[in-house]
């Protein structure tokens, strides 16, 4: 028992031909006479094959644009870390004297100050009718492009579930394994709710509120109730037509453009 | 991408190291260069999202590079920086557990759903199995797994980053990749 234990650390190194001759030899001559070890080695070459066929990284999954800013985000948090609290106390020791030896300049000055910050408050502005399209600088078309890009992984994403929901399997009476549709569910509503902060059109906006109905509810979906609550999700993404929805968006989204003022929620 | 070649900062890793303790901001982009995908990775094997994964990834560089003057160089600079992330990741997970705890693990509706950021899935129906079944593992063997097997890191350097020996890494990876096995089962045996 102890020796299949001590060899089966090793069958992982064998299998990927790591092992020093003479261990590998040894092993080789054990799986001869050992079929549990060998059917341990299949099971184990089974499973790395089919991890290497559909090998992603985590890191792999997120796109590019996000990698390109991910140093700026630790240069950003190192500098607030080291930028020294700001010198209040300098200036209230500069203000206190200057207000104690000269009150009716200072009373006069905020007396401006009021005046003006009333007027640019209150000064009427002209508003005009049928907004046109507003150049885009260079940085927002890029934060655009990156807002697409993540506007395109959620529908994909939200696709592959809403596909799976619908092909899933449902026997009556006997609980569901929904973990990892819960645990996507959730993603893509914190995914969706940082996409509506960005500017995206009404449709894209309308969609995802769509599907936010559709995916709470698969996260909320109790263990003891899930096979009812799953038919009642199926019916609503049927319902609401949600597949082809997405495709439409997917098809649309392909084509981006620059955002006009009049489109923006 | 910062090249670091094109701007004329040395390749070396120890000289880059030597130009991050003088001050120098762009041989410390380098080195977050270099090593950001790998750290996110091994946080993400642990807390399983990617909120999470990418406030420990940064997180560590912004600590390495507040303590970048102790680092004598006695380990590889990238073995300090992933025990770091490690031990980020694990107090996150205790965190997050005392949170779960604390909140009765209920959904109450929009406002309890965990904020975990985006991690795209593949259309390949294999690959969302295999998600699922990752994140199932037990956060060891999951890690092992990752690293040991998706990442190619050596035995030897992933028993460095977990602070175990090598023995219980190739435990864990043995042990998680029947577990994985024995969850992707449905799955049709030509198909493998």
């Amino acid at each position: 028992m102890k020796r299949h234990a001590h060899m089966r650390r090793y069958l992982y190194e064998y299998l990927r031909e790591e092992l020093p001759e003479g261990e590998r030899q040894a092993m080789r001559e054990h799986l001869r006479s050992c079929p549990q070890c060998a059917a341990s080695l299949e099971a184990l070459r089974r499973t790395t094959s089919a991890l290497d066929q559909s090998r992603q990284l985590p890191a792999d999954s997120l796109p590019e644009a996000y990698w390109r800013e991910f140093p700026d985000r630790v240069m950003t948090a190192v500098r607030r870390q080291e930028r020294p609290a700001p010198p209040v106390r300098a200036l209230v020791d500069r203000a206190v004297p200057f207000w104690l030896f000269h009150r009716r300049e200072t009373v006069a000055l905020a007396g401006v100050l009021v005046i003006a910050l009333c007027a640019v408050l209150l000064w009427p502005r002209s508003e005009q009718p049928g907004v046109t399209n507003v150049p885009v600088p260079a940085t927002a078309q890029i934060t655009m492009e990156q807002t697409n890009e993540r506007m395109n992984h959620y529908l994909r994403r939200s696709k592959a579930l809403l596909v799976g929901l619908t092909n899933m399997r449902v026997p009556a009476g006997q609980p569901l394994d929904l973990d990892a549709e819960q645990h996507i569910s959730r993603e893509l509503v914190s995914e969706g709710r940082y996409l509506k902060r960005q500017q995206i059109d009404l449709q894209s906006a309308r969609l995802i509120s769509d599907l936010d109905k559709i995916l709470i509810g698969v996260a909320n979906v109790a263990p003891d109730r899930n096979f009812t609550e799953v038919n009642i999700i199926r019916d609503g993404i049927s319902r609401e037509n949600l597949l082809f929805k997405v495709r439409k968006a997917e098809a649309r989204s392909e084509r981006p453009g620059i955002v006009s003022v009049s489109e923006k929620r | 991408m910062h090249d670091p070649a094109l701007s004329g900062h040395a390749v070396n890793e120890s000289e880059l190291i030597q130009q991050v303790k003088e001050g120098d901001p762009d041989a410390f982009r380098c080195l977050v260069e270099q090593y950001m995908k790998r750290a996110y990775t091994i946080a993400y094997s642990f807390v399983n999202d990617h909120h999470g994964a990418e406030e420990i990834a940064q997180d560590a560089f912004v600590r390495i590079h507040r303590s970048i003057g102790s680092f004598r160089g006695d380990a590889e600079f990238g073995t300090w920086l992933y025990r770091i992330v490690m031990n980020l990741s694990l107090n996150h997970l205790k965190s997050s557990r005392r949170k779960r705890n604390r909140d009765a693990g209920h959904l109450s509706g929009p406002a309890a759903l965990v904020d975990t950021g985006p991690f795209p899935v593949e259309h390949d129906e294999t690959a969302v199995h295999i998600e699922r079944a990752l994140h199932q593992l037990p956060t060891l063997q999951r890690a092992t797994v990752i690293l040991r097997h998706m990442d190619g890191l050596s035995t030897k350097q992933v028993s460095r980053i977990l602070r175990c020996s090598e023995g219980t890494v190739k435990t864990h990876l043995y042990r998680g990749l029947m577990k994985l096995r024995r969850k992707l089962q449905y799955l049709k045996d030509e198909a493998l």
